[in-house]
């Protein structure tokens, strides 16, 4: 079975912003439609199209649930693939910081601090440019443009490299 | 599949690490770096301003074996060029040097990027 | 109108499906009647069948009947196998040395027990005591018993989960589903009529900890996070006090009894009795008596809770990692639900209270409730439960290994299942022919990390450039937590062919071979079973058509379409009677082809009907 439209599939509008618990009432719903555990007396290939069904339901609504996985998906089928550009006002940052990893990996304890005082500055550009997407998402639906998922691939991208940073500081502090 | 031994060389004995004088109006700085495996690449060089020569060269990478070795190559190649030569060099070039894999391609493209930047910031320094 | 739908199928009422506990150290089965899940008693009147195998000169002894055995014959006799199940040799090279048989050549991929001048696989066993638990259950229910749901460890990886199903085939078990214990547990105790909330499953088994939270909503239990260790449990705690107590008895006597298989089974039964009573009581002597010596030693709870609180502890990360995953804190888990013999223990209930801040829920029998789960799984798949629906996740990531050993995930753990991931692959060379993907499972970063599930092979892919051909691989984790590959060329559209070949566990001639030589053959003509097999999957197509035939999709079908279901429904009518089993399944497999877009249909209207009435 080709992969349907996860939007469709979920009877709902292609939006960036989504109604949460109407959400989890249409999977649960659905899950109980199609669940292989509802059909287990079926013949095989009704089973086997429970089973197809119910996998992409899964996928859907894993994707759906999640802001950014729901943008990503989003912006994919429209044809916006991730960009392989870094935030370049960024990189002379995460230059230093790498390098007070490596500090750290090497034995220096002092840079501990250092550290995490660069994981709260990226936490909070985390938050930030979370914000900014929300505002970002709410445009987007009110008046749904091309032009307008062109900016939030860029944020999204800035997103992606932030929070990269944040999971390698956080995995460096916290073995 | 695996590695080359040449990207295995670089990785295990990278050439040219280390940093020169942000500051000095001889010196180019490129840093760049790739959204979806937080890789960061800073590539200078120094160039003798009477013949257009690229004197010196030196990278730090943070980053997979890849990344390291194709930025390490690219300090290796530009040294002895023109700046204009050095623009000439394509990540194609680096590819088949080193055999990358192709879901390694993106690190030779990043390294070119590097040369690019740095290149463009030693010519911003010298129009001022 | 056709006469298909007066014709007499014969006794329909269907056939029962029944809940298996697999245990570590015993294991049960139970069935729904009409009051709720129960429990059904073995020949002896226990409840608890005893993981143990014992093979001799004739019939091999399962059970409480083997008991005996571990200590008269310990080479020969097997206990804890679930602990083997789906490793190969490296994994159990620690603990090799506590059992008293030992494994033959050629166990690297597969452990071989060598007992006697026989060697048998770890599902070979299992199936032995599936056996046992079927024929109780046929000697309680009077009918053939020949589909159950079987419990395993939520934790459990794809070999083991495998080896599971392999072990019910060889029992001559069509398993219908793989649920997860601490899942089936929560499916027990009924927590959906209570009230909507958020609970956690403790379950401490005899050899394996898993940790489940779930999200109870109007009878749907949705899984939000699991983690465990498959190798903790309570014959850690065992083999603890067993070594303290050898090392008495090396001092006393004089004397190392730990390769005497009888006296170190003697020995493990003093002490499982020692624990289980300072449950209860806060002093208790252990002793053994053993070739006219005799051994005691007075064991406080508090000695005994400082020798095994590491164990308890280590319990701890697991549930904190995935109170963390589920996205919650501590405080948000509104009730706490303890599993496994080992819950009883007051250390590990303290450890639990204090962790999740909650009285856990301890009125059903630990040993009892994941059997009972299982029978209301059973009774969901055979129609009987209507209200409640279990979603349940896959524990651990699946990932493929890339360039340079590294692992790229493609499905996360704690995923809902069923759940899918397509990736497209090339060639690397001109012309070449074959693309070998390796897929592993875990959360680590480099393959060497992780544990190898299977390579498959695309073969005979169109000799092109290289990065021309497109081969679409899809991965699916069905809803028992086991991965199927299929693949398919995106140029010509055309299915690819996979070549599997599993890191751990048979396959699936290895497994044919062992239903032929199952000892299951000595009792009943093995061609007559297949023909009654053959009988009861027609049974099932064709209740199924009848069902279909009231559907709305019904009307949607054309009628060459329709006529041609009808013709390859009384194609099957006619050959329904013959002892031809390979005949009988031709006519279903057509049967089937013929109802592909029907079922389609019916998948689709399912879907409109479930929105429909929901606001958009």
């Amino acid at each position: 079975m080709d992969a349907p439209d996860y939007f469709q599939f979920f009877g709902l509008e292609a939006r960036l912003s989504i109604d949460l618990p109407d959400l989890e009432n249409r999977f649960y719903r659905l899950s109980r439609q199609l669940h292989p555990d509802r059909h287990a007396q079926a013949a095989p290939s009704e089973r086997e199209r429970s089973l197809e069904a119910s996998a992409i339901l899964n996928d859907a609504y894993r994707t759906l649930r999640d802001p950014v996985a729901r943008a990503e998906y989003l912006l994919k089928q429209q044809g916006f693939e991730q960009s392989k550009q870094a935030p370049a006002e960024l990189l002379d940052e995460v230059f230093d910081l790498n390098l007070a990893l490596e500090e750290l990996r090497g034995g220096d304890v002092s840079v501990r601090s250092r550290l995490e005082a660069a994981r709260e500055r990226f936490l909070a550009l985390l938050q930030e440019t979370d914000a900014g997407l929300e505002g970002l998402f709410g445009a987007y639906d009110r008046s749904p443009a091309p032009a307008a998922l062109g900016e939030i691939r860029a944020a999204l991208n800035r997103r992606k490299y932030i929070s990269n940073l944040v999971q390698q500081v956080e995995s460096e502090l916290n073995p | 599949m695996a590695y080359s031994e040449k990207v295995l060389d670089h990785f295990a004995n990278p050439r040219n690490v280390g940093s020169l004088d942000r500051g000095d109006q001889r010196v180019g700085t490129g840093m760049v770096g790739a959204p979806e495996c937080g890789d960061v690449m800073k590539l200078q060089i120094q160039v003798n301003e009477e013949t257009g020569v690229i004197e010196d060269a030196k990278f730090k990478t943070f980053g997979c074996g890849s990344a390291i070795a194709s930025s390490s190559l690219a300090t290796e190649w530009v040294k002895g060029k023109t700046v204009d030569e050095a623009l000439e060099i394509r990540n194609v070039d680096i590819v088949n040097e080193l055999s990358l894999p192709p879901v390694k391609i993106h690190c030779s493209v990043l390294a070119e990027d590097a040369i690019k930047a740095a290149i463009e910031d030693y010519r911003k320094k010298r129009s001022h | 109108m056709s006469s298909v739908l007066q014709i007499d199928f014969g006794d329909r009422t269907p056939e029962p499906v029944v809940g298996i506990d697999l245990g570590t150290t015993n294991s049960l089965v139970a069935f729904m009647d009409l009051t709720g899940p129960k429990v059904i008693p073995g020949e002896d009147g226990d409840h608890l069948v005893l993981s143990v195998v014992h093979i001799g000169e004739g019939a091999p002894l399962v059970g409480n009947a083997a008991r005996q055995m571990l200590i008269d014959d310990p080479e020969r006799t097997v206990y804890s196998v679930k602990r083997l199940m789906g490793r190969g040799l490296a994994d159990v090279a620690q603990e090799a040395g506590l059992f008293p048989f030992r494994f033959a050549e050629g166990s690297e991929s597969v452990l071989r027990l060598r007992l006697g001048d026989r060697t048998f696989t770890p599902p070979e066993i299992s199936a032995l005591i599936l056996l046992q638990l079927k024929r109780n259950a046929e000697a309680c229910l009077g009918r053939p018993v020949t589909r159950a749901v079987v419990t395993v460890p939520a934790y459990f990886n794809d070999a083991q989960r495998q080896a599971t199903k392999d072990a019910g085939r060889i029992a001559g078990l069509d398993v219908l589903r793989l649920v997860n214990e601490p899942t089936a547990a929560s499916l027990a105790y009924g927590l959906d009529k209570r009230q909507d909330g958020i609970i956690a499953v403790y379950d401490l088994g005899g050899g394996t900890f898993d940790i489940s939270i779930l999200k109870i909503r109007e009878g749907i239990f949705e899984v939000l996070a699991t983690n465990g260790d498959t190798h903790l449990g309570g014959d850690d705690i065992d083999n603890r006090l067993l070594r303290i107590a050898l090392e008495d008895i090396q001092s006393e006597w004089g004397q190392d009894l730990s390769h005497n298989g009888s006296a170190v089974q003697l020995l493990r039964r003093a002490v499982i009795e020692t624990k289980e009573q300072l449950s209860f009581v806060p002093r208790v002597t252990m002793h053994l008596e053993y070739q006219g010596r005799s051994y005691q030693r007075e064991i406080a709870r508090e000695q005994f809770e400082a020798l095994v609180r590491d164990i308890v502890d280590r319990t701890l990360t697991p549930c904190r990692n995935c109170i963390q995953d589920a996205g919650l804190t501590a405080e948000q888990i509104d009730e706490v639900v303890l599993v496994g013999g080992s819950t009883r223990i007051p250390l590990v209930r303290q450890a639990v209270e204090i962790l999740f801040r909650a009285r856990p829920h301890t009125e059903l029998n630990p040993e009892e409730v994941v059997a009972m789960g299982a029978a209301v799984q059973a009774g969901i798949l055979a129609g009987e439960v209507q209200d409640k629906l279990l979603l349940d996740v896959t524990p651990l990531s699946l990932g493929i290994e890339n360039m340079g050993g590294v692992v790229s995930k493609i499905i996360h753990r704690n995923s809902t299942i069923p759940a899918s991931a397509t990736e497209v692959f090339t060639t690397a060379v001109d012309g070449q022919r074959n693309v070998l993907i390796h897929v592993v499972q875990g959360e680590r970063e480099l393959v060497k990390d992780c544990r190898s599930l299977a390579r498959f092979d695309l073969k005979d892919i169109e000799p092109l450039p290289a990065g021309a051909p497109r081969i679409e691989v899809r991965f699916l984790i069905d809803a028992n937590g086991i991965l199927s590959v299929t693949a398919r060329d995106q140029r010509t559209g055309k299915e690819h062919s996979v070549e599997v070949k599993p890191s751990y566990g048979l396959t699936d001639e290895q497994v044919e071979a062992m239903i032929r030589d199952s000892f299951e053959r000595a009792e009943e003509d093995f061609a007559a079973r297949q023909t009654r097999e053959a009988r009861l999957e027609a049974d099932t197509i064709l209740a199924a058509l009848e069902k279909a035939r009231a559907h709305a999709a019904w009307l949607e079908m054309a009628e060459p379409e329709k006529a041609a279901i009808e013709q390859a429904l009384n194609e099957l009518l006619t050959v329904y009677c013959s002892d031809d089993h390979v005949l009988i399944r031709a006519h279903i497999e057509k049967l089937n082809q013929a109802t592909l877009r029907l079922a389609e249909v019916m998948m689709n209207t399912a879907v409109r009907t479930a929105l429909k009435g929901t606001k958009v």
